[in-house]
Protein backbone atom coordinates (compact mmCIF):
# COMPACT_ATOMS: atom_id res chain seq x y z
CA UNK A 1 0.00 0.00 0.00
CA UNK A 2 3.05 2.71 1.07
CA UNK A 3 5.46 0.95 -1.62
CA UNK A 4 6.58 2.65 -4.76
CA UNK A 5 4.39 0.36 -7.17
CA UNK A 6 1.83 2.55 -8.95
CA UNK A 7 3.22 5.51 -7.38
CA UNK A 8 2.01 7.94 -9.81
CA UNK A 9 -1.47 6.20 -10.00
CA UNK A 10 -1.49 6.89 -6.27
CA UNK A 11 -0.82 9.92 -6.23
CA UNK A 12 -3.22 11.25 -9.08
CA UNK A 13 -5.95 9.47 -7.56
CA UNK A 14 -5.55 10.93 -4.32
CA UNK A 15 -5.07 14.30 -6.00
CA UNK A 16 -8.67 13.83 -7.98
CA UNK A 17 -10.26 12.70 -4.68
CA UNK A 18 -9.43 15.85 -2.77
CA UNK A 19 -9.91 18.33 -5.44
CA UNK A 20 -12.99 17.00 -6.28
CA UNK A 21 -14.68 16.81 -2.92
CA UNK A 22 -13.46 20.71 -2.14
CA UNK A 23 -15.30 21.27 -5.32
CA UNK A 24 -18.58 19.14 -3.89
CA UNK A 25 -18.27 20.97 -1.04
CA UNK A 26 -18.28 24.59 -2.29
CA UNK A 27 -21.80 23.07 -4.37
CA UNK A 28 -23.67 21.28 -1.28
CA UNK A 29 -22.75 23.55 0.98
CA UNK A 30 -23.44 26.59 -0.16
CA UNK A 31 -26.52 27.04 1.66
CA UNK A 32 -25.12 26.53 5.20
CA UNK A 33 -23.46 29.45 6.52
CA UNK A 34 -23.61 31.64 3.36
CA UNK A 35 -21.84 35.13 3.27
CA UNK A 36 -24.35 37.79 3.75
CA UNK A 37 -22.68 39.63 -0.09
CA UNK A 38 -23.45 36.42 -1.13
CA UNK A 39 -27.12 36.03 0.24
CA UNK A 40 -27.83 40.12 -1.21
CA UNK A 41 -26.62 39.03 -4.86
CA UNK A 42 -29.09 36.07 -5.08
CA UNK A 43 -32.17 37.05 -2.70
CA UNK A 44 -34.71 34.85 -3.81
CA UNK A 45 -32.70 31.70 -3.34
CA UNK A 46 -31.43 32.22 0.20
CA UNK A 47 -34.21 34.62 1.76
CA UNK A 48 -34.70 32.59 4.92
CA UNK A 49 -32.02 30.88 4.60
CA UNK A 50 -29.54 30.98 8.30
CA UNK A 51 -26.45 32.98 8.63
CA UNK A 52 -24.01 32.68 10.72
CA UNK A 53 -21.68 36.36 11.16
CA UNK A 54 -18.58 36.10 13.82
CA UNK A 55 -16.42 38.55 14.88
CA UNK A 56 -18.44 41.86 14.05
CA UNK A 57 -19.14 45.27 16.57
CA UNK A 58 -22.19 46.81 16.94
CA UNK A 59 -21.69 50.36 14.92
CA UNK A 60 -25.11 51.94 15.51
CA UNK A 61 -28.38 51.39 17.35
CA UNK A 62 -31.89 51.48 15.54
CA UNK A 63 -35.39 51.61 16.69
CA UNK A 64 -35.84 47.84 16.10
CA UNK A 65 -32.21 46.49 15.96
CA UNK A 66 -28.08 47.20 15.60
CA UNK A 67 -26.34 48.13 12.44
CA UNK A 68 -22.90 45.61 12.75
CA UNK A 69 -19.65 46.04 10.81
CA UNK A 70 -18.22 42.99 10.01
CA UNK A 71 -14.72 43.80 7.94
CA UNK A 72 -16.27 46.85 6.72
CA UNK A 73 -19.64 45.74 5.86
CA UNK A 74 -22.58 47.21 7.14
CA UNK A 75 -25.34 45.02 8.00
CA UNK A 76 -28.91 45.88 9.14
CA UNK A 77 -30.11 43.00 11.88
CA UNK A 78 -33.31 43.34 13.68
CA UNK A 79 -34.51 41.65 16.66
CA UNK A 80 -34.31 41.92 20.51
CA UNK A 81 -31.15 44.11 21.58
CA UNK A 82 -31.61 45.49 24.81
CA UNK A 83 -28.51 43.71 26.20
CA UNK A 84 -26.20 45.44 23.65
CA UNK A 85 -25.23 48.22 22.93
CA UNK A 86 -22.90 50.13 20.27
CA UNK A 87 -18.69 49.10 20.15
CA UNK A 88 -19.60 45.56 21.59
CA UNK A 89 -17.71 42.89 19.95
CA UNK A 90 -20.76 40.55 18.70
CA UNK A 91 -20.54 37.09 17.23
CA UNK A 92 -24.72 36.68 15.55
CA UNK A 93 -27.03 34.11 13.82
CA UNK A 94 -29.98 35.05 12.39
CA UNK A 95 -31.87 34.20 9.44
CA UNK A 96 -31.39 36.38 6.12
CA UNK A 97 -34.50 38.51 4.76
CA UNK A 98 -34.49 39.65 1.44
CA UNK A 99 -35.95 43.13 1.05
CA UNK A 100 -35.64 46.11 -1.51
CA UNK A 101 -33.05 47.81 0.33
CA UNK A 102 -30.46 45.06 0.10
CA UNK A 103 -31.89 42.64 3.06
CA UNK A 104 -31.47 42.44 6.80
CA UNK A 105 -30.44 39.44 9.20
CA UNK A 106 -33.44 38.74 11.45
CA UNK A 107 -31.44 38.19 14.95
CA UNK A 108 -31.91 34.32 15.93
CA UNK A 109 -28.83 34.05 18.95
CA UNK A 110 -25.68 36.24 19.98
CA UNK A 111 -22.56 36.09 21.78
CA UNK A 112 -20.34 38.12 22.98
CA UNK A 113 -16.80 36.87 22.79
CA UNK A 114 -13.61 38.42 24.69
CA UNK A 115 -12.06 39.16 21.11
CA UNK A 116 -10.43 42.39 20.01
CA UNK A 117 -8.54 43.25 16.65
CA UNK A 118 -5.47 42.95 19.24
CA UNK A 119 -6.33 39.61 20.89
CA UNK A 120 -7.09 37.99 17.33
CA UNK A 121 -3.55 39.87 16.07
CA UNK A 122 -1.40 38.23 19.20
CA UNK A 123 -3.30 34.50 19.07
CA UNK A 124 -2.41 34.95 15.08
CA UNK A 125 1.18 35.97 16.00
CA UNK A 126 1.98 32.77 18.52
CA UNK A 127 0.33 30.76 15.87
CA UNK A 128 2.63 31.88 13.39
CA UNK A 129 5.30 31.16 15.52
CA UNK A 130 4.56 27.72 16.89
CA UNK A 131 3.92 26.95 13.37
CA UNK A 132 7.33 28.06 12.38
CA UNK A 133 8.99 26.55 14.91
CA UNK A 134 7.55 22.74 13.86
CA UNK A 135 8.49 23.51 10.47
CA UNK A 136 12.18 24.18 12.00
CA UNK A 137 11.87 20.71 13.45
CA UNK A 138 10.73 19.33 10.27
CA UNK A 139 13.34 20.68 8.12
CA UNK A 140 16.52 19.95 10.75
CA UNK A 141 14.94 16.34 10.42
CA UNK A 142 14.02 15.76 6.55
CA UNK A 143 15.85 17.20 3.73
CA UNK A 144 15.06 17.16 -0.04
CA UNK A 145 16.87 14.89 -2.63
CA UNK A 146 16.17 16.07 -5.76
CA UNK A 147 17.48 12.96 -7.82
CA UNK A 148 14.78 11.19 -6.12
CA UNK A 149 12.22 13.63 -5.68
CA UNK A 150 11.09 12.66 -2.29
CA UNK A 151 12.27 13.74 1.54
CA UNK A 152 15.27 11.50 3.63
CA UNK A 153 16.03 11.48 6.91
CA UNK A 154 19.21 13.40 7.44
CA UNK A 155 21.79 11.18 8.26
CA UNK A 156 22.33 12.40 12.07
CA UNK A 157 18.68 11.58 12.58
CA UNK A 158 18.89 8.21 11.14
CA UNK A 159 21.98 7.24 12.89
CA UNK A 160 20.77 8.03 16.50
CA UNK B 1 -5.77 29.25 13.06
CA UNK B 2 -5.10 31.70 16.10
CA UNK B 3 -5.35 28.43 18.25
CA UNK B 4 -2.16 26.49 17.18
CA UNK B 5 -0.83 26.48 20.81
CA UNK B 6 -3.69 24.38 22.34
CA UNK B 7 -3.36 21.79 19.81
CA UNK B 8 0.33 22.06 19.97
CA UNK B 9 0.21 22.00 23.48
CA UNK B 10 -2.13 19.27 23.76
CA UNK B 11 -0.44 17.38 20.35
CA UNK B 12 3.17 18.28 22.23
CA UNK B 13 1.66 15.72 25.45
CA UNK B 14 1.00 12.83 23.00
CA UNK B 15 4.07 13.83 20.55
CA UNK B 16 6.49 12.76 23.39
CA UNK B 17 5.31 9.08 23.86
CA UNK B 18 6.86 8.49 20.46
CA UNK B 19 10.37 7.35 20.10
CA UNK B 20 11.26 8.24 16.89
CA UNK B 21 12.04 12.23 16.20
CA UNK B 22 10.51 11.62 12.22
CA UNK B 23 7.29 10.17 13.56
CA UNK B 24 6.96 12.30 16.31
CA UNK B 25 7.57 15.71 13.96
CA UNK B 26 5.14 14.55 11.43
CA UNK B 27 2.46 14.27 14.12
CA UNK B 28 3.14 17.68 15.73
CA UNK B 29 2.50 18.64 11.80
CA UNK B 30 -0.50 16.49 11.67
CA UNK B 31 -1.72 18.40 14.28
CA UNK B 32 -1.57 21.16 12.54
CA UNK B 33 -2.33 19.75 9.06
CA UNK B 34 -6.23 20.30 8.88
CA UNK B 35 -5.76 24.25 8.98
CA UNK B 36 -2.81 24.43 6.92
CA UNK B 37 -4.70 22.64 4.13
CA UNK B 38 -8.12 24.50 4.98
CA UNK B 39 -6.20 28.28 4.83
CA UNK B 40 -3.47 26.86 2.03
CA UNK B 41 -6.96 26.38 -0.61
CA UNK B 42 -8.54 29.28 1.14
CA UNK B 43 -5.77 31.56 0.03
CA UNK B 44 -4.87 29.81 -3.27
CA UNK B 45 -8.42 29.37 -4.47
CA UNK B 46 -9.84 32.67 -3.18
CA UNK B 47 -13.03 30.56 -2.44
CA UNK B 48 -15.98 30.47 0.35
CA UNK B 49 -14.79 28.20 3.06
CA UNK B 50 -17.15 25.96 2.22
CA UNK B 51 -14.43 24.66 -0.53
CA UNK B 52 -11.94 24.20 2.14
CA UNK B 53 -14.84 22.36 4.70
CA UNK B 54 -13.36 18.57 3.64
CA UNK B 55 -10.02 19.52 4.88
CA UNK B 56 -11.40 18.87 8.37
CA UNK B 57 -13.30 15.70 7.77
CA UNK B 58 -11.99 12.21 9.09
CA UNK B 59 -12.57 10.59 5.64
CA UNK B 60 -10.66 13.55 3.21
CA UNK B 61 -8.09 13.65 6.02
CA UNK B 62 -6.68 9.66 5.07
CA UNK B 63 -6.50 10.64 1.70
CA UNK B 64 -4.70 13.66 2.31
CA UNK B 65 -1.90 12.06 4.48
CA UNK B 66 -1.90 8.92 2.42
CA UNK B 67 -0.95 11.47 -0.24
CA UNK B 68 1.74 13.74 1.47
CA UNK B 69 3.19 10.34 2.75
CA UNK B 70 4.25 9.57 -0.68
CA UNK B 71 6.39 12.24 -0.24
CA UNK B 72 8.70 10.47 1.73
CA UNK B 73 11.30 7.71 1.70
CA UNK B 74 9.99 4.36 1.28
CA UNK B 75 10.40 2.17 4.61
CA UNK B 76 8.85 5.22 6.80
CA UNK B 77 5.90 5.95 4.82
CA UNK B 78 3.69 3.90 7.13
CA UNK B 79 4.61 5.36 10.39
CA UNK B 80 4.55 8.79 8.84
CA UNK B 81 1.00 8.17 7.82
CA UNK B 82 -0.15 6.67 10.66
CA UNK B 83 1.13 9.94 12.92
CA UNK B 84 0.39 12.50 10.23
CA UNK B 85 -3.63 10.77 10.94
CA UNK B 86 -3.76 10.75 14.17
CA UNK B 87 -2.44 14.36 14.85
CA UNK B 88 -4.94 15.04 12.42
CA UNK B 89 -7.47 13.41 13.95
CA UNK B 90 -6.41 14.69 17.40
CA UNK B 91 -6.95 18.00 15.63
CA UNK B 92 -10.53 18.08 14.61
CA UNK B 93 -11.87 16.72 17.88
CA UNK B 94 -10.14 19.77 19.95
CA UNK B 95 -11.84 21.75 17.27
CA UNK B 96 -15.28 20.35 17.63
CA UNK B 97 -15.02 21.35 21.54
CA UNK B 98 -15.78 24.76 19.91
CA UNK B 99 -18.84 26.57 19.89
CA UNK B 100 -19.62 27.78 16.67
CA UNK B 101 -23.06 29.04 18.08
CA UNK B 102 -24.53 25.68 16.50
CA UNK B 103 -23.70 26.26 13.30
CA UNK B 104 -20.64 23.50 13.80
CA UNK B 105 -18.40 23.29 10.79
CA UNK B 106 -16.92 19.91 11.26
CA UNK B 107 -18.44 17.08 8.98
CA UNK B 108 -18.20 14.18 10.17
CA UNK B 109 -19.18 11.70 7.31
CA UNK B 110 -18.42 13.68 4.40
CA UNK B 111 -18.91 13.37 1.89
CA UNK B 112 -21.92 10.77 2.55
CA UNK B 113 -23.49 13.74 4.85
CA UNK B 114 -23.15 17.53 5.02
CA UNK B 115 -24.83 17.08 8.39
CA UNK B 116 -22.15 19.18 11.10
CA UNK B 117 -21.39 18.74 14.68
CA UNK B 118 -20.17 20.53 17.71
CA UNK B 119 -20.00 20.13 21.74
CA UNK B 120 -19.88 23.85 21.46
CA UNK B 121 -18.15 24.21 25.03
CA UNK B 122 -16.07 27.62 24.16
CA UNK B 123 -16.20 30.45 21.65
CA UNK B 124 -13.43 30.05 19.22
CA UNK B 125 -12.20 33.36 20.56
CA UNK B 126 -12.11 31.98 23.94
CA UNK B 127 -9.06 29.70 23.08
CA UNK B 128 -7.24 33.40 24.23
CA UNK B 129 -7.66 32.18 27.73
CA UNK B 130 -6.05 28.63 27.07
CA UNK B 131 -2.37 29.78 26.02
CA UNK B 132 -1.55 29.90 29.88
CA UNK B 133 -2.61 26.56 30.28
CA UNK B 134 -1.51 25.01 27.10
CA UNK B 135 2.18 26.49 28.00
CA UNK B 136 2.17 25.03 31.27
CA UNK B 137 1.16 21.86 30.03
CA UNK B 138 4.32 21.97 27.85
CA UNK B 139 6.26 22.79 30.76
CA UNK B 140 4.85 20.16 32.81
CA UNK B 141 5.07 17.04 29.89
CA UNK B 142 8.77 18.23 29.19
CA UNK B 143 9.80 18.36 33.07
CA UNK B 144 8.03 15.06 33.64
CA UNK B 145 10.00 13.43 30.26
CA UNK B 146 13.14 15.23 31.58
CA UNK B 147 12.59 13.49 35.04
CA UNK B 148 11.69 9.95 33.64
CA UNK B 149 14.87 9.84 31.23
CA UNK B 150 16.84 10.77 34.30
CA UNK B 151 15.87 7.75 36.38
CA UNK B 152 14.89 4.91 33.77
Amino acid sequence: MFSNRYFYTKVVICLAIIISSFIYSSKAGRFINPSFWVCQLRPNDFNEKVIWVPYSSIEKKVSNGFIINTNGHKITVKGDTRNYSVGNNISIVGKFIKSEDGGYIELQKVSKPPFTHNTRLFSNIISLAILLYVLALFVRTFHIRLAEGILHTKEHIRNG
Amino acid sequence: MADLLVHYAIGYSGGKLLKDRRTRVMFYIGNFLPDLVFKTFLFISNSPTWYCEPSHSPLILIVICFLITHLFEEKIRKSIFWSLLVGSYLHILIDSFKSYMGQGVILWAFPFSMDRFEFGLYNPDETIYLMLPAIILIVIVELSARLFSKTA
